[in-house]
């Protein structure tokens, strides 16, 4: 286990900042006017029932969604809409996928040295080099010749992992990372992110994993029905929830 | 038979013809299809709308209209070409709507998740194409454009009603000199199938090749 | 000779063709010479019809039990084997949907000399099914300007020759180099896919570089565009061509000598001479120069040849 967390103090950049942000599908409106920054080396969760708008939260900010109204800026700067400026941004923000996303064609290895490669013209040797550390350090230094279709879904998770962290981003999104999981394989994953928060890395993390959010995040921010109703220690949202509609998501999620 | 055999230059002369109009077609056929393809599913919306265009004039209309208006349709407006060159051209222009369709049928193959996971990593459009899309579909197209192939192949057979001498030209031709065209037919019959069968076994020998573990 | 690889399919497609083409030239003019006019229309109307009326029927004593000629009378219609894309000789109008010209008036003939009607059923032949079709008995007769050789005599039996034509040369009409079969040596030279013409110029003109196009139109346009230096077939056919497209001539004197005759089943003789003594019959009564007139002249012009006597072909 990682030694707790210190706090990311309040003075820290903020690397996120959404403003306002309104998205709808058709006549469903998914995000209402949301506010959220999310500063340098914090980790934050999102929690909420399934369709309250967390997992499309988490794809507007690198822009594989686009919202309808407000504002979303990485460092200060406004998301791009498309074109060369949006890669460049989204080279610089990891992304993790409930489905692991793999390139099935390419072995373990290729799969993290891909980007760096052709994305940021990486030397393919120093690339591979620092694709092999990357696996060691998530479990998988063993797995670096095999091909995704032969990985078990943990592992698969944890290469998805490696592959985002390749690319030295700026921050990780997280986009229900361990749903698609069978329960034996979830905690691999959650140690090997919970290693990351502890180092430092800035996350913002759809998950249903409370234990995860109670131990590794900085901050706990509750959706329903694509609006913001609470957000807090993860101390103080589980122990002392302060929405009807908090207490009603908790009592039934830690019931079982 | 021995008639034939006797003359099998002449029969010879068609079979490379018909061998070269196969290789050439199929090879522009082929560019000028993933080409499409590309424009097909390219976020510009002028080009997507002229590959839409393109595969639905040159695929909804028969071949052998193709190939007549070709070879008497643009003298008409002052292009003449050489009647092969003319023909194959056609024939490319054709094929190259229905190899648009096996590009992007097999790029439907791609799971949706890859392409989203390339994007997010900061992967352009071409970039996308070239190192994910197009190597993880070409497995799927094998089948397909094998298909076309076959196509193609049989197919160049209606450039005699237009005046080229390739294999059914020539045996038209000698039919025409020595009268024996149920046996002509049955050895120019055996060519095409040897022409296919050769694409079959080439088709099935790439598709091994290429697949992966999944 | 002039029989149509797939009448059928070929007509089907130039329609469209026609239209697209007309639209790419940006007038509508040139595409009229894809349909040429039926061949009796330019004559008095009626011509045509009058001289197929006033056939003459075979007595019943010229037929007897068992012959083809009996199965075709109690069946009472003659299947035909021929085309209908034959400009002349059997071109089918695609108003009216009647096959007319010199082969198919003949053929309606027969089946009135047999039947007492010109009742016939026309089944689509090529050069490549001619001879199959009579062999297995699909068809009854074949008129198909049907070119009588000694090769083909050994597979089937022909009545005739009932008309003597031949090979001759057709150019663009500025074109002065071209003269007699041996200038076109060197030179691209069409004809009809299905015409013996091809062999006949390879003999003439062995250098010739030689390009086979299904259709007569095709032909006449290729020489027009330019793409072919010269179209060698029937004169008959050719003088049509020129009579109706003032942008092309037809250059000397026939080289060849194409006698035309009915293709018949070889299994049944008494076809043979019951259709030769039917011929004699229409060329002795004035019949065959009226068809000739109503049909042929109309884009030849002039008087009637004198028409060939029967059996006097190897193979006939």
């Amino acid at each position: 286990m990682p030694s707790p967390r210190t706090p990311v103090p309040d003075s820290a950049d903020v690397l996120v900042r959404l403003r306002g942000v309104h998205k709808s599908f058709g006549d469903h409106v998914v995000l209402r006017d949301v506010d959220l920054d999310v500063r340098s080396g914090e980790v934050v969760v999102l929690l909420g029932a399934s369709g309250s708008g967390k997992s499309t939260l988490c794809r507007c900010v690198n822009r594989l969604e686009t919202i309808d109204s407000g504002e979303i800026t990485i460092e200060g700067r406004a998301l791009p809409s498309e074109g060369r400026e949006l890669a460049r941004l989204r080279a610089d923000v990891g992304m993790v996928f409930q489905s692991f996303n793999l390139f099935g064609h390419r072995s373990v290895l290729d799969n993290i040295t891909l980007a760096p490669v052709k994305v940021r013209g990486v030397a393919r040797r120093e690339a591979a080099d620092r694709a092999r550390e990357l696996l060691t350090r998530v479990g998988l230094a063993h797995k670096a010749q095999a091909y995704p279709g032969e990985l078990s879904g943990g592992q698969q998770q944890r290469v998805a992992i490696a592959r985002a962290l390749a690319m030295n981003p700026k921050l990780i999104l997280f986009d229900e990372p361990t749903s698609a999981l069978d329960p034996e394989m979830i905690n691999e994953v959650l140690d090997v992110m919970t290693e990351l928060a502890a180092d430092g890395m800035t996350m913002l993390v759809v998950t249903h994993e409370m234990g995860f959010a109670r131990r590794a995040a900085d901050r706990v921010v509750f959706l329903d029905q694509g609006r913001i109703l609470e957000t807090g220690t993860p101390g103080s949202f589980f122990d002392a929830p302060r929405t009807d509609r908090a207490r009603d998501f908790l009592s039934k999620i830690l019931s079982h | 038979m021995s008639t034939i055999f006797a003359h099998g230059g002449q029969l010879a002369h068609g079979v490379l013809l018909t061998m070269l109009m196969t290789v050439l077609g199929f090879g522009c056929a082929l560019v000028a299809g993933v080409v499409l393809a590309v424009f097909h599913i390219s976020p510009v919306p002028p080009l997507h709308r002229l590959a839409v265009g393109y595969v639905a004039v040159f695929r909804n209309i028969p071949l052998l209209v193709w190939l007549v208006l070709f070879v008497f349709g643009l003298p008409e407006i002052g292009l003449l070409y050489p009647l092969f060159g003319t023909v194959t051209a056609a024939m490319a222009l054709y094929w190259a709507a229905f190899i648009c369709e096996a590009v992007r049928s097999g790029i439907r193959t791609v799971p949706p998740g890859q392409i989203e996971a390339a994007r997010a990593l900061g992967f352009g459009f071409s970039q996308l194409l070239r190192h994910l899309v197009l190597p993880q579909a070409v497995r799927s197209m094998v089948q397909p454009l094998g298909t076309v192939f076959i196509a193609l192949t049989l197919n160049t057979s209606l450039a005699a009603a237009v005046g080229v001498r390739e294999l059914t030209g020539e045996t038209q031709f000698f039919t025409i000199t020595y009268d024996i065209p149920i046996p002509a037919f049955a050895v120019t019959t055996a060519i095409y199938v040897l022409i296919t069968l050769a694409g079959g076994l080439l088709t099935g020998r790439l598709e091994r090749k290429l697949a992966f573990k999944r | 000779m002039l029989t149509i690889v797939s009448g059928r399919r070929s007509v089907a497609a130039m329609l469209p063709i026609a239209g697209l083409v007309a639209a790419l030239a940006g007038c509508g003019a040139d595409s009229a010479k894809g349909l040429p006019p039926a061949p009796g229309a330019a004559g008095p109307p009626g011509d045509y019809q009058r001289v197929i009326d006033s056939a003459p029927v075979a007595p019943a004593s010229a037929i007897p039990s068992g012959s083809l000629m009996a199965k075709i009378k109690s069946r009472g219609t003659l299947i035909v084997g021929g085309t209908d894309t034959a400009a002349l000789f059997s071109l089918k109008d695609p108003v009216s949907g009647k096959t007319t010209g010199f082969d198919a008036a003949l053929s309606a003939m027969l089946a009135k000399y047999i039947t007492g009607k010109p009742n016939t059923k026309l089944v689509q032949v090529t050069v490549n099914t001619r001879e199959a079709l009579l062999q297995n008995g699909t068809v009854d007769a074949v008129f198909a300007t049907y070119t009588i050789t000694p090769e083909r005599a050994k597979k089937i039996a022909f009545a005739g020759p009932y008309y003597s034509s031949g090979e001759a040369i057709l150019v663009k009409k500025g074109n002065t180099r071209i003269t007699r079969p041996a200038d076109l040596n060197g030179r691209t030279v069409c004809t009809e896919s299905s015409s013996v013409a091809a062999d006949d110029v390879k003999k003439v003109a062995p250098s010739a570089k030689i390009i086979l196009f299904e259709q007569n139109s095709q032909c006449v346009q290729a020489v027009e565009d330019g793409r072919a230096d010269a179209y060698v077939l029937d004169q008959a056919i050719l003088l049509g061509d020129a009579y109706r497209d003032p942008k092309v001539k037809v250059v000397g004197q026939p080289f060849t000598s194409e006698p035309y005759g009915i293709g018949l089943p070889k299994a049944s003789p008494e076809m043979k001479s019951f259709v030769d003594d039917w011929l004699k019959l229409i060329q002795s009564n004035g019949t065959w120069a009226k068809l000739w007139h109503a049909t042929i002249g109309t884009a030849v012009g002039g008087n009637p040849p004198a028409p060939p006597a029967i059996g006097s072909v190897a193979g006939s």
